[in-house]
């Protein structure tokens, strides 16, 4: 039973997090039209920059710190990349195939430079363990869950409650009308592009004590899944991501419980591939 | 003057194991990889489809070809065609569901397929071998009455030049028919294509399981060659996790031209020299100018105002 | 400025004196060539560059000794093997027919030794695979590879006995899918059931995902008396740690292969109280009084200080438990190589009749004891540690004669054709 029980809690967590990266994909898509292949290298540096950075600030002075500075990073990328060159949907996402490439292996020679040959960058220790029956659930989940989901909150406020947020609606579903009723069009996008990565960079910071290892090729191995969350959320949608997020989550948790963890993986993504086969356009996605 | 050097190329590949005994397994890897580059060039410079899941139907077609042996013990050309076979019938599966998107939402489907066949590659290691792969005893190579092992490095090089160059044949066909020009159609203007008359699904398709098969062309003769497999070829980035990647078909195709024949072969041989190059001076550096290339050759080729991409792209 | 014709023209100029530089001297003195599949990158890099250095001191100590029947060895290494099987495959062929190796030491990657072995045989060249997955000598062996220490199964024939004895026969095997990960949990079901023991296994994909929890929770710990890890190591690690943190180790003993924290610190947390079966004590000080003076000189010569780590770097762990597969690799050569009075490639199958049933005597190019390589499997016999971490320092609980590691083999490669 209380197997069952830590197995959900552990799915809630992850759904949180999972949402958190998707819903950066899901907003930089909705503004730039352009799919991040790089949101994953840019949730690594985060997981990195609060690593390096915890002996100076303390553990919760770098969750806050390092997804600002990969935020502003992502913000100069858009500006110099892709909007101050208007480019085509397949040539940006080549774009940050190559930005992707460039940070993981910037990433591998630093590490490689600071920790040894064998990169073993261990994250701090935050665990709280609360004993629940005669196991132990890392209290720390529940507070990096609880601080996501504060987050994701105030980014639905932004969007629905600020300017800003009406001005990157108005950008996402008429950008030539956006411009001529005066919202500065090309600021909008690449705020929208940094704050997506801060979101990514927020989510590796937070999940560094749960896997324990800063590695470089970490961002590869969430990459895709939270692509095709992000996709069949709907792109663009919030809610959308934020749904199948859990879905996802709670799929692949309750597998790995009756199978090997390779199998429940593939059968999540199964599952949640079939949503598109339903509705070719998303969850949350306008056809 | 074009034929004459095209001449002097072929007649300098035939010749190659017997003057430069040390640059023969160098060459066949680029023959192999360079048919990679090839099919997704098929794919993506022709008909516009930006796969960066290739990788599952190079891996089909070696899963292929070693399974025919190990199971079924099947002689050599058997096992080339259960590698196609292999290829032809994964490749028309996720094309019949991929290829009705385009675009960004044709890149998510083959890069998840891709993840997908990984994870079940790699669940099913009694029969995939995992990580680690696994060996099997390639078949000796039966042609006009000759029997010939590939255990031999001559005969796995004229093996690979020969898989390039049918490959080569078959794009240059294609490419010169009605059917190249109906791809090129779809790619540049699927509105007009359709509005012609072209239907738009049956021709990617097509290209989609063209292309796979040649993939698969390679994963064959790269499985028999080596006497190996391993799941690890299926996975999507796979290459990108090492410190030290396989030649990416993809950044080929785009150094060498997209959309021309020759051009990934070119890109492919200037993939491999670098890493030559590299491996023995700054082993970390060829990764990172993955990435830079990569960004260099699309930045320049969409802002055409720069004159060095005349340089930078051979051929465009 | 250099055109494009002139680069050429040199480097067609250059290519070609090599090539006669490169016959010229071939004519001179004859050096024995011992050639390294190494991998400079990848999950086995750190190895490489342990048992790189291993070969090197060894093959200096060797020249030291007047070479090999009084010819000088050189050592040649491969470009980078990348840990990955098919490249390691092609480095092999390289490095026996461009570089011009006569013998080779390989991989500590098994993927890598058992994509190369049906080379070796084919190149009719000497293979060392240095990975210890069980298949190296079982299932993809030939009369061609050799195994100069221990592999899974020998391991676990030589540690089972005191392990059933001293924490118990209900084991939670948690692995890793790879070769060394499998063969540990394959052997150890066998050895487990045949003494009438209960086993769970948890396979665990390579690389391993990200968040170990759902692992964990998979262990159920009112059937474990014993837990067991088999995981390469940055992934122990990560694993112990999780554990840890689920409060495990104070309810199960913990016990795995050295060769899965072999470049981990043991002052750790996690590690205490931790058993591990090795084939060669970490610290100096946990040595048998008859093998101090070769252990001493052999950690000297390779570089390594009396607690195991590096003389350059402090902070750096040796993976000392199996660097002296590499190490004696070379002496095994020098010793059949001398018996037979080998010459060239074609005096080959004489030293390997030789080598088949081999013993060798404790001395410092067996600085872990005497002993003997049985000829059906051409695996190496010899001496196993229990070591167990104590105030964070591995300390020897008892030593295992190599007689008790002799497990029934099912290969004969005695009988296989040259």
């Amino acid at each position: 039973m209380e197997l069952w029980a830590l197995t959900l809690l552990n799915a809630l967590v992850w759904g949180v997090l999972w949402a958190l990266l998707a819903v950066g994909l899901s907003v930089i898509y909705g503004a730039l039209g352009v799919l991040n292949l790089a949101h994953g290298a840019l949730y690594m540096l985060g997981a990195l920059l609060s690593w390096a950075l915890t002996p100076t600030l303390s553990f919760w002075g770098a969750v806050v710190v390092a997804p600002v500075l990969v935020g502003l990073v992502g913000f100069g990328l858009a500006w110099l990349l892709l909007i101050k060159h208007e480019q085509d949907p397949l040539t940006a996402l080549l774009m940050t195939f190559g930005v992707m490439l460039i940070l993981q292996q910037l990433a591998t020679i630093l590490l490689q430079m600071t920790t040894g040959e064998l990169r073993h960058a261990l994250s701090p220790s935050v665990r709280w363990p609360i004993a629940m029956g005669t196991r132990f659930y890392e209290g720390y989940r529940v507070v990096a869950a609880v601080i996501a989901s504060a987050v994701l909150l105030g980014l639905w406020g932004l969007w629905s409650g600020t300017r800003w947020g009406c001005s990157v609606r108005a950008v996402r579903d008429n950008r030539k009308l956006a411009r001529i009723v005066g919202i500065p069009v090309s600021w909008v996008r690449a705020s929208v592009f940094g704050l997506g990565t801060a979101l990514a960079a927020l989510a590796g910071a937070l999940v560094g004590p749960i896997t324990r290892e800063v590695s470089p090729t970490m961002g590869i191995e969430i990459l895709l899944v939270s692509v095709l969350i992000a996709v069949a959320g709907g792109l663009g949608s919030l809610g959308g991501s934020l749904v199948v997020a859990f879905l996802y989550s709670f799929a692949e948790n309750l597998l790995t419980m009756l199978t090997d963890p390779m199998l429940a993986r593939a059968g999540a993504l199964l599952a949640i591939g079939l949503i598109l086969l339903v509705r070719p356009q998303g969850l949350g996605g306008s056809s | 003057m074009k034929r004459w050097a095209a001449l002097i190329v072929f007649v300098s590949a035939m010749v190659l194991p017997w003057l430069w005994g040390s640059a023969t397994l160098w060459a066949m890897n680029l023959f192999i990889w360079g048919l990679m580059a090839l099919s997704l060039n098929l794919l993506y410079g022709y008909t516009g489809l930006l796969s960066l899941g290739q990788g599952v139907y190079f891996a089909l077609g070696a899963y292929g070809a070693a399974w025919a042996v190990i199971y079924a013990h099947a002689n050599f050309w058997v096992a080339v065609g259960a590698g196609l076979l292999c290829a032809l019938v994964g490749a028309f599966l996720v094309g019949w569901v991929s290829v009705r998107a385009s675009g960004f939402g044709f890149v998510v489907v083959t890069l998840v397929t891709a993840l997908i066949c990984y994870l079940i590659a790699l669940s099913a290691d009694s029969i995939t071998g995992g990580e680690d792969g696994m060996p099997f005893r390639a078949p000796a190579l039966t042609l006009l009455g000759l029997v010939l092992s590939v255990r031999d490095l001559w005969v796995r090089y004229y093996l690979a030049l020969g898989a390039l160059l049918a490959g080569l044949g078959i794009v240059y066909l294609v490419s010169k028919s009605l059917l190249g020009l109906a791809f090129r159609a779809v790619r540049d203007d699927e509105i007009a294509a359709a509005a012609l008359g072209y239907d738009v699904f049956k021709i990617r398709l097509f290209s989609f399981v063209l292309a796979g098969v040649l993939a698969g062309l390679a994963g064959a003769v790269w499985a028999i060659s080596k006497e190996f497999v391993r799941a690890g070829l299926f996975q999507p980035f796979g290459a990108f996790l090492s410190a030290q990647p396989d030649p990416d078909p993809l950044i080929a195709v785009l150094l060498g031209g997209v959309g021309r024949l020759l051009g990934p072969l070119v890109g492919m041989g200037g993939l491999l020299v670098l890493r030559e190059l590299l491996v023995s001076i700054w082993p970390q550096g060829y990764a990172l100018l993955m990435g830079a290339l990569i960004l260099a050759l699309v930045f320049f080729r969409n802002a055409s105002r720069c004159a060095a991409a005349r340089v930078l792209i051979l051929s465009s | 400025m250099i055109t494009r014709r002139d680069f050429l023209r040199t480097s067609l100029g250059a290519t070609v004196g090599l090539w006669f530089w490169g016959r010229a001297s071939c004519a001179q003195a004859q050096p024995i060539r011992i050639g390294h599949q190494l991998d400079r990158t990848g999950a086995v890099a750190l190895f490489g560059k342990w048992h790189n250095r291993a070969l090197d001191a060894a093959i200096k100590l060797v020249n030291e000794q007047r070479g090999i029947n009084g010819r000088p060895v050189e050592l040649v290494n491969s470009d980078d093997a990348q840990t990955k099987p098919d490249v390691g495959k092609d480095e092999f062929e390289k490095l026996v027919t461009q570089k011009r190796a006569n013998f080779v030491i390989g991989s500590v990657f098994s993927g890598t030794n058992i994509a190369t072995a049906p080379l070796a045989k084919t190149l009719k060249t000497i293979y060392f695979p240095q990975g210890i997955a069980t298949d190296i000598t079982e299932k993809f062996g030939n009369r061609y590879v050799f195994k100069s220490y221990h592999t899974v199964r020998a391991a676990i024939e030589a540690a089972h006995a005191w392990v059933f004895a001293n924490l118990g026969r209900r084991f939670t095997i948690v692995h890793s899918v790879i070769d060394f990960g499998r063969s540990q949990a394959e052997d150890w079901a066998e050895k487990i059931r045949a003494a009438g023991g209960e086993v769970q296994l948890i396979p665990v994909p390579f690389p391993a995902p990200s968040d170990l929890f759902s692992i964990i929770q998979k262990i159920d710990l009112a059937k474990t008396d014993v837990l067991y890890h088999a995981f390469t190591a940055v992934e122990t690690a990560r694993f112990l740690q999780a554990a840890f943190d689920q409060g495990l180790q104070s309810r199960v003993k913990i016990l795995g292969l050295i060769e899965g924290i072999d470049v981990l610190s043991t002052a750790e947390p996690w590690l205490e109280g931790a058993y591990f079966i090795s084939g060669y004590p970490r610290r100096a000080d946990q040595i048998s009084e008859e093998l101090r003076d070769f252990d001493r000189e052999y950690r000297r010569r390779v570089g390594i200080s009396a607690e195991g780590f590096s003389l350059e770097n402090p902070k750096e762990v040796v993976p000392i438990a199996d660097l002296f597969g590499s190490w004696q690799a070379v002496f095994l050569i020098k010793q059949a190589a001398e018996l037979v009075n080998w010459r060239s490639k074609a005096d080959t199958p004489a030293l390997i009749r030789a080598l088949e049933g081999l013993t060798m005597p404790a001395s410092v190019g067996f600085p872990q004891g005497a002993q003997s390589l049985r000829a059906q499997d051409h695996l190496v016999f010899h001496d196993h540690y229990i070591e167990r971490v104590e105030n964070g320092q591995l300390k020897v609980l008892a030593r295992i004669p190599r007689e008790k590691s002799l497990y029934k083999t099912g290969a004969d490669y005695t009988k296989e054709e040259f």
